[in-house]
């Protein structure tokens, strides 16, 4: 055997890995369509097939519904969503989300809880375990949990999963993974990434950008986050802090931002300064989503002061996107969370600052979209994150898991 | 970072519609509107190559009167595959009577009428359904009293033999709302009597596109319904775009075209003033365009 | 530098979540279809609880009322014949009910559909089948007339059918001459209501009946199941089964009993009109719920703008319910006919149309159009029957009869209306 070249074995792996994951994000197809898209021969086919059902991977049907043809039907390779699953877990400001998701990214099961302001990680840590508990116990007797991944409002240093800083949570460095993956007991680790970047995967491989392959996606809660993929991958940077568009300065001495800077995106665009412009600041009971939701409502219904504020973000979030649109030549801005009422209520200022602000060459193209995936764009990208492992390497992944029969559920 | 430049150098004149010269049938085909319309304006650049794909709905010349009443004069219009289409105006400025053209309701007096590049006379409703092309209508003509899978299917039933085949239109009804990643809709099996204006109008369009159209035409689809519902409906508008459809939508609301459109249509007393990419022009420009009918480079020549 | 985190308590619910048509997905239980049942009903979507429920009561009203006379078999076996003509009437008006037009002429159709036969049977000595075909074919006739000035001329149903009202008594009173009767002696048409089956075919044709409507009941809910579509939880289904079982069975062991009054003679089975309204039953209901026709019906009553814009020929259903009711109300006519022995001038007249538009009413089918169904004919139809037997036992006097079958008949068109309000109150 050469050194230098892929051994049979790499290879093989790398096919069983394809093969996964195309029935993992495309859904269900025969065996006719796998090997037409994947660029492989049908008894090619058949083997990786048969290996990835002997692992419990994939199974094989026929076609349901009415509409048989004549002749043999192809069969169907369905990947397991009962079976193979991972657990995705969303830390949001003011919400948690848990979910066990089935190979396919089938939600099969959630539990959403309250994250009360000024909670302690104790007792943050305790709801999550919680909530995976509960949803680890309603499992089929034979399902695997593949792998588990959290999404989280916060900087997340890549080497070692570590949160640096995250908002209304004083903890100083936190490894939340860790504990979480203790706690749970599966014998697997718990990933943990920043949500905006988690979103941008998402949209991009299950959303919005599916065929996009240079896409920038934009969160807005309290904070703005953001995430950049280019050429299918996420951009992290050296340490994996990257993509923090939302503080990226747009308004240089503008309104003070929380990160200690004047004028970023987030100061210019958050829900803070929509709800100040809309003077709604200092009412009681006005934050989060809805308040947002409301300033976008009585601006539609003609509140002149609602909608100046929606105008004022409006220009500066154009301004922003014209930055990043100059800056990455994406094919696509995805707006989700509170930016995406934003923009869907202040398109016609966004796009006309872009039309004006961004080059002409690289603002042709570029397509201005809201999320696909809703208020789940989190959520999906931590379980699509959380089955990158099994997807690199089914086969031996799974023998790996399924050989401590005895762990303790 | 490169400063922002002001609305003046950065805008590139685009598009004028009237006055073009017509070009010979043969180049025309593998043009767009906009390629053709750039050369007859002069100043501005041809349309990237991306764009080059035949319009799916390509009406030329078109006049329509009412008795005595000119209501559209030498109307120009195109809607691309994949693409969301606005078509603005005042009042009275005839969008309606153009979607009654489109659709067959009241055929043109005059002009071309071209579906995927091949002439075609659309003298009827039922003309315009067979090419393909659905309009969806204000009062969305529901039936109140029928669930959702009984609106969807009404007139076209799936029968097996005798019988309705309702497994086969509830699976296929499912599969059409999923495609268009409604959410929100508990059952299918729902009368649509409890259904909220939003849900309802996600029925009308999703009836609109059961059917293998091309071309979607929907008459203010976002009227007379709350602000979360509107934008339900526009994402519901611009999945049907990135499914490939040609849509056209009808809108007052400057928002709503500018969140949605690639391309914007305005038509200024019965004349189209300029058809333009979205990604080209400001709000204050196309707010001219509806109210004067001329707003710098474009629109009508003084 | 990191923060170790202490073992924390386990603590807060997590609550559970929709997913993509949850409705149609969701695991039912016992608990949560009974609370889905109990909300339908709040939001007005009654069904036929109303007729049942009174139904329930009416029997146990008067069975207080004439302990002995009520439920005795002979009475019972007289309450199903007396059902009949107005069940059949009925059913012919849910038809045009659900487009939400009215059709005021139908009792005096069925009277000289009636007249008609009698006429063809007892003067010009046809054979029974004959006289039958032509009074239907009559009874059509009259509906397409009635479909085409309503449909094409656009004349509202309610003068139409009133014109027509007065014009039949009067085609009728001229053939069989003022004040007189015509005789029905035919065999087969006076054995519908008075004569009855063999006990055997009584009892083989309700186990049949139970038997498919289980059958049909049971393989449906599986195919849905298997293909994962809308499908009502398992109990419901059988528990529907149950009921429609000892209804049928239950009535064929009460009517399979003597019921003669001498004990040298053999008096019991079910009456052969009985089988007749079920296979009318069957049909309707086939028609209105399985096909495409059916399906136009609903839409046209639900809104006639949407089903013309669907490509349905509105003006053709409306002519074809108009003939589907006249024809309906020519076979009630017949069997009144067979169940009196003749045919008088004033057959079809009087209260029988009120009967029978209160009988789809109580049933639960819709004034406004486009809500109901073929059953609604037949419960509405034994509502009033009992009404009007029990009220006959208690020998009440006439005006009372009257009063008392038109307040039944304005409650259940206010139940209508309030229904209707609830459910536009709850369509959000």
């Amino acid at each position: 055997m050469m050194k230098a070249g892929p051994s049979q074995e790499d290879i093989r792996r790398h096919n069983l890995g394809t093969l996964l994951r195309f029935v993992h994000l495309r859904g269900p197809a025969s065996r006719a369509t796998l090997a037409e898209s994947l660029g492989l021969n049908r008894s090619t086919i058949m083997a990786l097939t048969s290996d990835l059902t002997a692992a419990g991977l994939v199974r094989e049907e026929l076609p349901r519904g009415p509409g048989r043809r004549a002749g043999r039907p192809s069969l169907v390779v369905r990947p397991e969503s009962t079976r193979v699953y991972v657990l995705a877990f969303e830390v949001g400001v003011d919400r948690l989300v848990v979910a066990r998701v089935g190979l396919g990214g089938v939600v099969l099961d959630r539990r959403e809880g309250v994250r009360a302001r000024g909670s302690d990680p104790a007792e943050l840590l305790g709801v999550l375990v919680a909530g995976a508990r509960s949803l680890v116990r309603k499992a089929e007797r034979d399902a695997v949990c593949v792998g588990a991944a959290l999404g989280f409002p916060g900087m997340v240093r890549r080497s070692d999963d570590t949160i640096v800083f995250g908002p209304n949570l004083e903890a100083g460095d936190l490894r939340l993974g860790d504990a979480l993956s203790r706690r749970l007991g599966l014998g697997i680790p718990v990933s943990v990434c920043n949500d905006a970047n988690l979103g941008a995967l998402a949209e991009h491989e299950r959303g919005a950008g599916v065929n996009c392959d240079n896409l920038i996606y934009l969160h807005g809660d309290v904070g703005v986050g953001g995430g950049i993929i280019a050429h299918g991958r996420l951009l992290g940077g050296e340490e994996g802090f990257g993509g923090e568009i939302g503080h990226m300065i747009v308004n240089p001495g503008g309104r003070p931002c929380a990160c200690g800077s004047k004028g970023c995106l987030e100061a210019e665009v958050g829900e803070r300064a929509l709800l100040h412009h809309a003077g709604r600041a200092e009412m009681p009971g006005q934050a989060g989503r809805d308040a947002v939701r409301e300033v976008v409502a009585s601006a539609d219904a003609g509140d002149i002061v609602a909608r100046e504020a929606l105008h004022r973000v409006g220009t500066w979030l154009g301004l922003g996107v014209a930055n990043l649109v100059n800056v990455f030549n994406p094919g696509m801005v995805v707006f989700g969370g509170t930016l995406r009422d934003i923009y869907l209520g202040a398109a016609a200022q966004i796009r006309s600052v872009l039309a004006t602000g961004a080059l002409a060459a690289p603002r042709e193209k570029v397509k201005l979209r809201t999320t696909a995936l809703g208020d789940d764009t989190t959520l999906v990208g931590a379980a699509e994150f959380a089955f990158a492992e099994v997807l690199a390497d089914p086969v031996q992944v799974l023998a790996r898991l399924r050989a401590p029969e005895d762990s303790p559920v | 970072m490169t400063p922002v430049r002001g609305a003046e150098d950065g805008w590139e004149p685009v598009a004028r519609t009237i006055g073009s010269p017509a070009l010979p049938g043969g180049v025309a085909d593998t043009l767009t509107d906009h390629g053709r319309l750039a050369r007859g304006g002069g100043a501005a650049r041809w349309e990237p190559l991306g764009m080059s794909v035949t319009p799916a709905l390509d009406l030329r010349g078109i006049d329509k009167s009412y008795g005595s009443v000119k209501v559209l004069h030498d109307v120009a219009f195109c809607a691309h595959p994949g693409e969301v289409t606005a078509l603005v105006g005042d009042n009275g400025a005839g969008k309606t009577t153009l979607v009654k053209c489109i659709g067959g309701i009241h055929p043109p007096d005059r002009g071309e009428y071209r579906f995927e590049g091949r002439p075609v006379r659309v003298g009827s409703p039922r003309d315009a359904a067979r090419l393909g092309i659905e309009i969806v209508h204000q009062d969305l003509a529901l039936c109140e009293n029928l669930d959702i899978v009984q609106n969807l299917f009404l007139g076209r039933e799936r029968r097996r033999g005798l019988a309705l085949d309702e497994a086969a239109m509830e699976e296929m009804a499912r599969s059409t709302l999923s495609g268009l990643a409604v959410r929100t809709m508990g059952s299918v099996r729902q009368r649509i009597a409890t259904l909220s204006g939003g849900q309802r109008q996600t029925v009308a369009i999703a009836r609109a596109v059961l059917w293998d159209s091309k071309v979607v035409v929907l008459d203010e689809p976002a009227a007379a319904l709350g602000v979360a519902q509107t934008q339900q409906v526009l994402e519901i508008v611009r999945r049907l775009a990135d499914r490939g459809l040609a849509v056209v939508l009808i809108s007052h609301n400057m928002n709503d075209v500018f969140a949605v459109s690639d391309r914007i249509a305005a038509l200024y007393l019965g004349r189209m003033v300029a058809q333009v990419r979205t990604a080209d022009v400001t709000h204050r420009q196309i707010v001219e365009l509806i109210t004067s009918g001329v707003s710098g480079e474009l629109g009508l020549r003084r | 530098m990191s923060t170790d985190i202490p073992e924390g308590r386990e603590a807060a619910v997590m609550k559970l979540a929709d997913s993509d048509f949850a409705g149609d997905r969701r695991e039912h239980d016992m608990r949560s279809a009974a609370l889905d049942y109990l909300n339908k009903i709040k939001a007005g979507e009654l069904g036929a609880l109303p007729a049942i429920l009174g139904l329930i009561s009416l029997v146990v009203l008067f069975t207080a009322l004439k302990p002995d006379t009520f439920l005795s078999k002979a009475n019972l076996a007289n309450l199903s014949t007396q059902a009949m003509p107005i069940t059949i009437l009925a059913m012919g008006l849910v038809f045009v009910l659900l487009l939400g037009e009215i059709d005021l002429s139908a009792g005096v159709a069925s009277g000289l559909c009636a007249a008609v036969l009698a006429k063809l049977i007892t003067d010009a000595g046809q054979p029974w089948y004959v006289a039958v075909i032509s009074g239907v074919a009559i009874g059509i006739v009259i509906g397409t007339a009635i479909g085409w000035l309503v449909s094409v001329l656009r004349i509202p149903s309610f003068v139409v059918t009133l014109a027509f009202f007065l014009g039949l008594q009067g085609i009728t009173l001229r053939l069989i001459g003022e004040g007189g009767t015509v005789p029905v002696r035919d065999d087969v048409i006076v054995a519908l209501s008075n004569t009855n089956m063999p006990i055997w075919l009584g009892w083989l044709l309700a186990a049949l009946c139970t038997a498919g409507y289980t059958a049909t009941q049971l393989l449906r809910w599986r195919r849905q199941r298997v293909r994962n579509l809308h499908s009502r939880p398992l109990q419901f289904v059988l528990a529907q089964c149950a009921v429609v079982a000892t209804a049928l069975l239950g009535c064929t062991h009460v009517l399979s009993q003597d019921r003669a009054v001498s004990p040298l003679v053999f008096l019991g089975g079910i009456p052969w009109g009985v089988p007749l309204v079920g296979v009318l039953l069957i049909v309707c209901t086939f028609v209105l719920g399985r096909t495409a026709y059916g399906r136009h019906i609903y839409a046209v009553g639900g809104n006639a703008e949407a089903a013309r814009r669907a490509g349905i020929n509105v003006t053709r259903i409306r002519i074809s319910v108009f003939m589907i009711g006249s024809g309906l109300a020519a076979i009630s006519g017949i069997v009144a006919a067979s169940r009196l022995n003749s045919v008088a001038t004033d057959a079809g007249g009087g209260n029988t149309l009120l009967y029978a538009v209160g009988a789809a009413v109580i049933g639960g089918t819709s004034l406004f159009g486009g809500r109901g169904k073929a059953r609604d004919a037949v419960l509405g139809g034994l509502v009033i029957a009992i009404i009007e037997n029990g009220l006959g036992l208690l020998g009440t006097k006439a005006y009372l009869s009257f009063l008392i079958t038109g307040l039944v008949l304005l409650l259940a068109a206010s139940m209508d209306a309030l229904a209707r309000r609830r459910r536009s109150a709850a369509g959000r």
